[in-house]
């Protein structure tokens, strides 16, 4: 069966990620530098994907978060990457009740994802897709999912990691990912994306 | 990994690379990275890192 692709690749860091943090919680300040270096594009893909373009300045909040409870943290690359994805979605929950506004697909945001992508033929409809519009497109799909998806793929969580950050039962949160790809799927306008494919997130159940 | 079917759609882990790839995409910035290394500093120094293990921050597998 398939394994998730994506989050495999992730996951090949994970060694040197947890190296990384043990000699950044020892004292080590370029040590903590990789840390940041490995997780922070993951951290900020998931908090564009939720407060958009306050992201860097909310990664900000976290990042500080981060640095000052580093000595707290006890796991491996993958807990850090956990760990981390909390923190960071603590601080942007708390920036959208100061704003008072969940994101919406705003009329730009429709009108991207209605033009042809840049290349538009069928078989090359996927070969390119903008940062823009995987934005517009994940912005259209329910929170639950739209985290779930950014959790699992953009993160590199697995199910329980991603269903402890969120707070939620794992089946709940594999459901809402996959609901989430098919939305993604549809939205880039891939036909016959009908069956719900456990094998997606290299899942076996 | 996914494959492009016959009638032109792409599956999941293809979907996936793509849409992952857009999100993390960008130039981290330096500043952002220096900012974060000068608490790190500060909290070393101060004898933050210290602190004790709370139930949320323990995520050791098993």
């Amino acid at each position: 069966m398939g394994q998730g692709g994506e989050r495999r690749r992730v996951q090949a860091y994970d060694g040197e990620l947890g190296a990384a943090v043990a000699r950044a919680q020892r004292g080590d300040e370029a040590a903590f530098a990789v840390a940041y270096r490995l997780v922070q594009p993951g951290l900020l893909g998931y908090l564009r994907g939720i407060v958009g373009d306050e992201a860097e300045d909310v990664a900000s909040d976290a990042w500080l978060e981060i640095a000052r409870d580093l000595g707290r943290f006890k796991g491996d690359g993958a807990g850090f990457r956990g760990w981390t994805a909390t923190i960071a979605r603590h601080r942007a929950l708390d920036h959208l009740r100061r704003q008072r506004v969940r994101p919406r697909p705003t009329e730009l945001e429709q009108n991207v994802l209605e033009l042809p992508g840049p290349h538009s033929t069928d078989d090359q409809a996927l070969e390119a897709l903008s940062t823009e519009r995987a934005l517009a497109l994940v912005r259209t799909l329910p929170p639950d999912q739209a985290e779930a998806v950014l959790l699992r793929v953009v993160v590199g969580l697995d199910g329980p990691a991603a269903a402890r950050v969120l707070g939620k039962r794992p089946g709940a949160v594999r459901t809402a990912a996959h609901r989430g790809l098919r939305g993604l799927a549809r939205g880039l306008g891939a036909e016959g994306v009908t069956n719900d494919d456990p094998h997606t997130l290299g899942e076996s159940t | 990994m996914g494959e492009r079917h016959e009638d032109g759609h792409t599956d999941g882990p293809v979907l996936e690379v793509l849409f992952a790839g857009a999100m993390r995409d960008g130039v981290l910035d330096p500043e952002g990275e220096r900012r974060a290394v000068d608490a790190f500093r500060a909290a070393r120094d101060a004898g933050t890192h210290r602190a004790r293990t709370r139930r949320q921050d323990d995520w050791r597998a098993g």
